[in-house]
């Protein structure tokens, strides 16, 4: 479904990407690991199109996302969507009115439907009855539910997870994970997840890769990973720092 | 020397990149129209802000420079035994410049000041990104509404501002520096025609349309951070103050070509 193949990015002097090859085929969920600042975010950009590579190109569904213009490509948004890492909250609308927003942006919908879906949407993330709150007055996991729901509501074809449980409890975390998983079933959503928590990236993903100096340096299955001898991986995988390696 | 220049050479290449990104928000503008329908919806909300409330402080400082103006003027021409005379060169002065420009410059302020600021921080917390994940052209959502809001608003704008900034000097010539009040509204009537009026109103509609585009651009364009927020908002003051008194200087003189 999506090809990168192989992306450089350059952001200001510091090569961020250099070289990333990725197949994501229908259907399947790809968990995306690696240390904080190695690129997952900027990853997840150009599958969206929202930055473009250097050099390298995106295949969505066999088209190349390279040299499209900004109008060109919504149709091609029109078939994602994205949970940003800081949850990118529309903070001029309420809860309900940034939940509604790709509903609206669509306009397949009538304006009751909308408002079901927005219950429903709310109910999925733990946070019935909120519509009228607006983003300022929300937690940080609130509002990354909130993202979460205003990303899924419209149900599109892939979905791009940008840490979804960062900063969440331990409970709610694993009723997204269920979600994620459920999205997945039912609908056969492909979805591309970007996660610090080894644990759900376990429970989620068909395949994990380990993003490392702005390359793939692991691809595999849970069990491949949780397996790897590479150290790297290892280190990542059981959370341990150069470090402490150094003084064992 | 070498640092002087250094930092005229930046300047001027920031100052060309400033013209690059205006001239592509242009073309975006352009683009915009050209495929999508417009928000209406959002435009009656911008009106709302941008016109409606701006009213009271464009009615207060149009109101003080009639007064000031008539007052001062009153001062010589009553020595020449012309008081009546005030009255023709307040409204003169305000349908062709004091008008358009204080309220120009006081939309500057507050509109421009709150344009850049708000497409600043949504540009640095994501919601640009956000909008354009959601298949939202950010130009479609964000500017062309603005743009057409202030179109709208700045024409009755201007028109309230001279209309009080005249009605201003009327109250201080006549019941307070006791001038003839039939001589005044005669003479008014006489030496300002529609024209003058016009030349108000085409300013207003450009400076609109300036103020407008320079702080979008430099909102959308600002910089990381809180810091590229406030410096993006004072920049959009500044430059969209500036180009508005130069468009001004060079819209006076093609219309006086024009008109004479
Ligand atoms: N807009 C930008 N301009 C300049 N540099 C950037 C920009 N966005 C990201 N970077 C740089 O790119 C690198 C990768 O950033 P990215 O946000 O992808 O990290 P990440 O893997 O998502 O990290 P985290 O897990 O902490 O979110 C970072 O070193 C960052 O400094
Ligand atoms: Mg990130």
């Amino acid at each position: 479904m999506i090809s990168l193949r192989n992306i450089h990015k350059t952001l200001n002097g510091q090569k961020v990407l250099q070289g990333i090859n990725l197949e994501i085929s229908e259907g399947e969920t790809l968990v995306i690991i690696g240390r904080s600042g190695c690129g997952k975010s900027v990853t997840l950009r150009h599958i969206l199109g929202l930055m473009m590579p250097d050099q390298g190109e995106v295949l969505f569904e066999g088209q190349n996302l390279m040299g499209l213009s900004e109008i060109e490509l919504i149709p091609i948004r029109q078939k994602m969507g994205m949970l940003f890492q800081n949850g990118a909250l529309f903070d001029s609308m309420s809860v309900g009115e940034n939940i509604a927003f790709p509903l609206r942006e669509e306009g397949k919908m009538t304006e009751d439907e909308i408002q079901s879906a927005i219950t429903e949407a709310l109910e999925m993330v733990n946070l019935g009855g909120q519509q009228s709150k607006m983003p300022a007055e929300l937690s940080g996991g609130m509002k990354k539910r909130v993202s979460l729901a205003r990303a899924t509501v419209r149900k599109p074809k892939l979905l791009l997870y940008d840490e979804p449980t960062s900063g969440l409890d331990p409970v709610v975390s694993d009723s997204i994970n269920k979600l994620i998983l459920n999205l997945d079933k039912t609908l056969n959503m492909t979805n591309v997840v970007v996660t610090h928590d080894m644990r759900s990236a376990c429970e989620i993903g068909d395949r994990i890769v380990l993003l490392h100096h702005g390359k793939v340096h692991f691809l595999g299955t849970p069990e491949e990973i949780k397996s790897s001898q590479d150290p790297i991986v290892f280190h990542f995988v059981n959370g341990i720092s150069d470090a402490s390696v150094a003084t064992e | 020397m070498i640092d002087f220049l250094q930092i005229v050479g930046r300047n001027f290449f920031r100052f060309l990149k400033h013209c690059g990104q205006y001239a592509l928000l242009l073309i975006d503008i352009l683009r915009s129209l050209r495929h999508f329908s417009i928000r209406w919806n959002l435009v009656a909300q911008q009106i709302v802000f941008m016109g409606v409330n701006s009213l009271p402080v464009v009615i207060l400082t149009g109101s003080c420079i009639g007064a000031v103006f008539a007052s001062q003027i009153h001062l010589k021409f009553s020595e020449l035994g012309m008081g009546s005379g005030v009255g023709p060169v307040v409204a003169y002065a305000m349908c062709r410049e004091l008008g358009p420009i204080i309220c120009g410059l006081m939309i500057a302020a507050r509109v421009g000041a709150s344009i850049s600021t708000e497409l600043g921080s949504m540009k640095t917390s994501e919601q640009v990104d956000a909008l354009r994940s959601m298949a939202v052209y950010p130009t479609d959502y964000l500017v062309v509404p603005r743009l057409i809001a202030l179109l709208i608003s700045m024409p009755l704008l201007v028109s309230f501002s001279i209309f009080f900034g005249i009605g201003a000097g009327y109250v201080i010539s006549v019941p307070v520096l006791g001038v003839e009040p039939a001589y005044y509204i005669n003479n008014t009537l006489r030496f300002t025609g529609s024209q003058d009026v016009g030349v108000g109103l085409i300013k207003s509609v450009i400076f609109g349309f300036v103020i407008c585009t320079i702080c979008c651009e430099r909102g959308l364009n600002c910089g990381h951070g809180a810091q590229g927020v406030g410096k993006a908002t004072t920049e959009a003051v500044v430059s969209s103050t500036i180009a508005l008194l130069v468009c001004n200087f060079f819209i006076t003189f093609l219309l006086n070509a024009w008109m004479s």
